[in-house]
């Protein structure tokens, strides 16, 4: 159940530059904080072997492109509904029950979003006075990862919640057998 | 009064398919709210804190190193080398699929990663030449149980960091465990086999020189292990540098060396990675946040105290634990588990006087074990998703593995030898 499985189905039209980016954009940004990430600390160790100084404040880098990717990738994770959970119980219910508890599923995980990004960006206005140990940067950059995931996440669990809720209101059912398999 | 409210929650939530990382956020939630002197900000903090953590890093280097190295080209001259080895035993491709596990063990430290190669790639053989489609399942599934035993893995990984135990210890040690896994499972697979008349792939034992060329072409991927374990081992590397340095190493062989995987597959892999490893830290930042709840109403002290209130004998709680676990991993998913249960356990231990090295791989090789039990496990979902099977279908061929991990699980735990002793060899007491 990946994504390009699903955007293909979605038509034969090729969808506009802008919209390709918008469907792209968790890969773009967390992809980037993860190949940043590995490259600093190689680059890091490398430099502390070969030329036997490494690079002040390359961990701290690292680990705020870590925070970046786990955010902002664990809304990839909802838009490829990647994040394991228990199905088995669910899958035995008649198809509107199981579009009834779609919904309260995709509602919870959307007020948990909520709830992590509003204490998000509380923390991100309070670590404007925390700095980091070596480049002495504000954590608001650190914490700002926190409701930008937590945003993406609500983004990508909207046509989930919407796909259950037409189901509810009795559209024909289409892929359900599809949903249940997951990677 | 909060707690059990908050375990109330939390089983309705996953009950109702709540995905795990948000229903125990959820759930910790209700004591972040309720709690006063708590806020919510303070979960927020303690889901943050595992990702601000450079030891956790090691986790998504490992991950996207696997993926790399586990590419079709790349695992095909693996499988080569399985088959050049065992095709030649009763059961053969089965056999050829738990040995597989091993070498991709020590490329990969997911067992989800390796089960799905070998779902992917092997089952629709193994179905072609007359083996039963639920069987293949059932192997592939019980063989997944190795990777995550065999150095790197995950699981040891974030053990060490939540326990404070040498990572590279934690790795040496999961060598001969891993090998008395495949050694378990291949018995069975003989016997199952005997009695179903699965035949041999290949009708001779593959000649020594056919050995020698299969090794060749796979040297370069078998020796990402030995680079991560010689790195940590000199104290070369902190685990999270050796993790850097096997996903470069990766890129370099899969790309220049293997030509298998072009600039191109690369953006793809990342996606992947990016993805496993948010939905791995997420469970983990959650579980993080869950437990510090949890000491903060003192059950980790009450739970220890009834475990003692049990016995005070090592081999009593140690079975006790290894119930415990296999029950628990039935029901719940490994990572949370191996969060909040550490800490729990791990002091208590400690104290008998259980080796952390030891205690280590019997938590994860436990929890490991519940990845394939139903109803809840993620190698049996992988499995059962990529084959197309039901789970029932695959339950019902899983007994002689299953029984054959659990008396090696026994093995390990009750003869510390068989982790201590490698560790101990290589890197002195």
């Amino acid at each position: 159940m990946t994504g390009p499985g699903r955007d293909a189905a979605r038509g034969p039209a090729r969808p506009s530059a802008g919209r390709r980016i918008f469907d792209r954009v968790e890969e773009l940004i967390g992809g980037g904080a993860f190949v940043a990430m590995t490259a600093i600390v190689f680059v890091n160790v490398v430099f502390r072997y070969v030329f036997n100084d490494p690079i002040p404040g390359a961990d701290e880098l690292a680990t705020l492109c870590f925070t970046w990717a786990v955010f902002v990738g664990a809304a990839a994770g909802v838009r490829q509904r990647l994040h394991i959970g228990i199905e088995f119980i669910v899958a035995r219910f008649p198809p509107r029950g199981r579009a009834a508890v779609g919904l309260a599923v995709a509602v919870l995980m959307a007020a948990f979003a909520g709830l992590i990004g509003v204490y998000g960006i509380k923390l991100m206005l309070s670590g404007h006075f925390k700095r980091t140990p070596v480049l002495q940067w504000p954590y608001t950059w650190v914490y700002l990862a926190i409701p930008v995931g937590a945003a993406l996440m609500l983004v990508r669990l909207w046509p989930i919640a919407a796909k259950h809720l037409a189901r509810l209101r009795g559209a024909p059912a289409g892929g359900l057998g599809a949903e249940a398999a997951k990677p | 009064m909060t707690m059990p409210l908050v375990f109330a929650a939390m089983a309705g939530l996953l009950a109702a398919g709540v995905p795990i990382a948000f229903a125990l956020g959820l759930a910790s939630a209700i004591f972040y709210l309720s709690v006063p002197g708590v806020s919510p900000a303070f979960l927020v903090q303690r889901m943050v804190a595992s990702t601000e953590s450079f030891p956790l890093l090691a986790v998504p280097f490992f991950i996207f190193a696997g993926a790399v190295m586990t590419r079709g080209g790349i695992s095909h001259r693996i499988l080569g080398l399985a088959d050049a080895l065992v095709g030649h035993r009763i059961g053969g491709l089965a056999q050829v699929n738990v040995l597989n596990s091993v070498f991709i063990g020590g490329m990969s430290g997911s067992g989800n990663a390796d089960a799905a190669i070998d779902a992917k790639t092997l089952v629709p053989v193994m179905v072609q030449k007359g083996y039963s489609k639920p069987f293949a399942a059932a192997v592939t599934a019980a063989s997944g149980v190795i990777a995550p035993i065999i150095p790197p893995g995950i699981g040891l990984l974030i053990y060490g960091f939540i326990a404070d135990v040498s990572v590279g210890r934690l790795f040496i040690g999961g060598i001969v465990p891993g090998l008395l896994l495949a050694l378990g499972l291949m018995i069975a697979v003989h016997f199952v086999s005997t009695r179903r008349g699965y035949g041999r792939q290949r009708a001779h034992r593959a000649p020594v020189r056919e050995v020698v060329r299969h090794a060749r072409q796979a040297a370069w991927a078998l020796f990402l292990p030995v680079l991560i374990l010689g790195g940590l081992r000199g104290g070369a590397f902190t685990p999270t540098e050796a993790g850097a340095v096997a996903a470069v190493y990766a890129v370099i062989v899969g790309t220049l060396v293997y030509r298998e995987i072009s600039a191109r597959d690369l953006g793809p892999i990342v996606a992947e990675s990016l993805a496993a490893t948010a939905v791995v830290m997420l469970i983990l930042g959650a579980a993080n946040a869950l437990m510090w709840a949890l000491t903060w109403e003192r059950v980790p002290v009450t739970m220890a105290r009834a475990l003692f209130a049990v016995s005070d004998n090592v081999y009593v709680l140690l079975l006790l634990v290894n119930a415990l676990l296999l029950v628990l991993g039935c029901v719940m998913e490994g990572t949370a588990l191996l969060i909040i249960l550490t800490p729990i356990l791990a002091p208590v231990f400690f104290k008998l006087g259980v080796d952390p090295v030891h205690f280590g791989l019997v938590v994860v090789l436990n929890l490991t074990i519940g990845a394939v039990t139903p109803p809840v496990g993620t190698i049996l979902y992988t499995v059962c998703a990529i084959v197309g099977v039901s789970v029932e279908e695959l339950t019902r061929e899983l007994g002689p593995f299953l029984l054959a991990l659990v008396v090696v699980l026994f093995v390990v735990t009750y003869l510390p030898m068989t982790v201590l002793w490698l560790p101990n060899l290589v890197m002195g007491k």
